[in-house]
């Protein structure tokens, strides 16, 4: 009780020598108001402590997920800034957002964002610039090669990642698969043929020029050599000179269209059944890259902002579709209790 | 006779009115979509309204916005859940805790140097709290890497980008069964409690214990357990 009583006499000394000239009942309702005022403060306090993260990001529900994996559970921690970007948008925009936030570290979700921050860089030679973390763009490796200060996780989903999804789900053995690529690609490729050989798959690649004026027939014949090697299936990647309506014509579905194999495609669009042609669709998670993000962002904290030597990262989660007409059509088995572990099942 | 036909009317209106069900929310890592794994739950359990979560941050911010009946997890989440009691643990080969490994490539870690090392996880419980839950079991600060489903495993180990996973051995030879990687592991001698369930109110127990009971081995076995031991 002793404490008690000493602890009311020392809150009237307190209070009396902030508010002297008060009186009883003023000096309650100031007592009062700054009981419920403080504690406010005190969180605004905290709030501006938060590091900001600042996220260039272009627009769309991919990119929207990915900001949401990527601040999902780092708000408490961070104070997030989101500044949309498009094709119009200029490097200044980005300045100022630079200038008026000055973020511990920089996310840029998309290509158009990477571009912008890239150009800023140039523009500021001499300025120490955060840690930033680039994603969800396409060939990543090539923008980061400019930046200063910057690390990236890769949109494109490796081959192994996807192959071994699909393995999981077939009757039959993956030993060998095949896969068609521009010279450009060439690095790429032989990567994920290593990748490959340590799950025991056999990435078996058929090289074209980057630029050809008769590309349709050098892919066909590109298609029918990797069948004529007796491949177990085949993987196709997004490259837009390859896979454009006009090659999708004359190459893609007169050859693989006819073949019995598994096809994994990159893009939702080509599980299309009528075309009898994509099987599996193995594309990215954008959430689960956007938390692989701010799993980056946590270590970066940890590691006091700095990036160190710090590498590129493969995209770890993707979302897996399978057109079991396509499969049933072309006579390939699966497992029907693993289609549980599909995120789609196109019937 | 009114008074007949007044408790007649009384009495239907009783039963035709819906009666509320119980809330179950289900947070377990597992290979199995979450939609896949709602529609055997709610299947067996046609009395329980079942939502399934694919990852702990949509089933946390649930379970605070709109807290269920009953929660089904891993026991390190129902820890973690306030106001819940778990009534139900999971069983597999007689015991409620399983046996967990570090799963390296090639070479087995070295306990010793484990402070230095990067080590895959799902997450189970957010950043902070699941760094130190983890550090809490090996005795030591350990630099996490988290991942949303247990399938994301694998790639951390194919692509470098941990030292090693910490996972339950039961889902080390799942992971072995899907990969030709010279998966190594290394015993750890730490136990986590297996998928349990847990209720707010007691009113719910014995629905959610009948619905538990009637799970067939297929789902049990997705769930990591054989059996159902009631507390």
């Amino acid at each position: 009780m002793a404490s008690s009583v000493n602890t009311q006499k020392d809150y009237k000394r307190f209070w009396a020598a902030f508010v002297p000239n008060m009186s009883k009942l003023r000096q309650l309702l100031f007592i009062v108001l700054s009981l419920l005022v403080l504690p406010n403060i005190a969180l605004a306090q905290d709030d501006d402590d938060k590091p900001t993260a600042l996220i260039f990001t272009a627009q769309g529900q991919a990119f929207n997920e990915v900001v949401a994996g990527i601040t999902g559970d780092l708000e408490e921690e961070l104070s997030f800034e989101t500044y949309m970007v498009g094709k119009s948008s200029k490097v200044s925009e980005i300045e100022e957002q630079m200038k008026k936030l000055k973020p511990k570290v920089v996310i840029l979700v998309e290509n158009v964002s990477i571009n912008l921050y890239t150009k800023y860089q140039k523009k500021n030679p001499d300025a120490e610039f955060p840690p930033a973390i680039a994603l969800a763009a396409l060939f990543v490796d090539r923008y980061l090669a400019k930046l200063k200060n910057a690390t990236g996780i890769r949109y494109e989903i490796p081959a192994v990642t996807s192959i071994v999804n699909m393995r999981g789900l077939l009757s039959k053995e993956v030993k060998k698969v095949g896969v068609v690529h521009r010279k450009w690609t060439a690095g790429m490729v032989a990567e994920n043929a290593r990748y490959c050989a340590r799950e025991g798959i056999e990435l078996i690649s058929y090289e074209l020029p980057n630029k050809d004026s008769s590309m349709d027939k050098k892919l066909t014949k590109g298609l029918k050599t990797l069948i004529d090697k007796d491949v177990d299936a085949l993987w196709i990647l997004n490259d837009n000179s390859l896979l454009n309506p006009q090659m999708f014509r004359s190459s893609w579905l007169p050859v693989v269209g006819k073949a019995d194999l598994p096809v994994i495609v990159g893009v939702r669009p080509f599980l299309n059944t009528k075309w009898n042609f994509g099987s599996f669709a193995i594309v990215p998670d954008h959430y689960a890259l956007g938390v692989q993000a701010a799993s980056i962002i946590g270590e970066l904290m940890d590691d006091d902002w700095e990036i160190g030597d710090r590498d590129i990262e493969q995209p770890v989660s993707v979302k897996k579709v399978v057109n079991i007409s396509v499969l049933d059509s072309k006579d390939v088995k699966y497992r029907k209790d693993k289609l549980s572990q599909m995120d789609e099942v196109v019937q | 006779m009114k008074w007949k036909h007044f408790l007649s009317l009384g009495l239907c209106s009783i039963l035709a009115a819906p009666v509320a069900a119980e809330d179950l929310y289900v947070f377990v890592p597992t290979d199995v979509r979450a939609k896949a794994m709602q529609q055997d739950i709610s299947a067996v359990c046609p009395d329980v309204s079942v939502t399934v979560f694919g990852r702990g941050k949509d089933f946390r911010a649930q379970v605070k916005k709109a807290p269920p009946d009953a929660i089904l997890s891993l026991l390190p989440v129902i820890d973690r859940s306030n106001n819940y009691d778990t009534v139900m643990r999971g069983v597999a080969n007689g015991l409620t805790e399983e046996e967990y490994v570090l799963v390296s490539v090639d070479r087995a870690l070295d306990l010793g140097q484990i402070a230095s090392k990067k080590i895959g996880v799902v997450d189970l419980l957010g950043r902070k709290p699941m760094g130190e839950f983890v550090s809490q079991l090996f005795q030591a600060d350990i630099k996490l890497k988290r991942v949303t489903k247990q399938e994301d495993l694998l790639p951390l180990l194919t692509f470098g980008s941990v030292d090693g996973i910490f996972v339950s051995e039961r889902l080390y030879r799942q992971i072995k069964n899907r990969s030709n990687l010279n998966l190594v592991s290394t015993s750890l001698n730490i136990k986590v409690g297996l998928v349990s369930a847990a209720l707010a109110s007691k009113g719910a127990k014995e629905k959610i214990v009948s619905c538990l009971k009637k799970f067939d081995a297929k789902l049990n076995g997705t769930l990591g357990v054989d059996q159902w031991r009631v507390l």
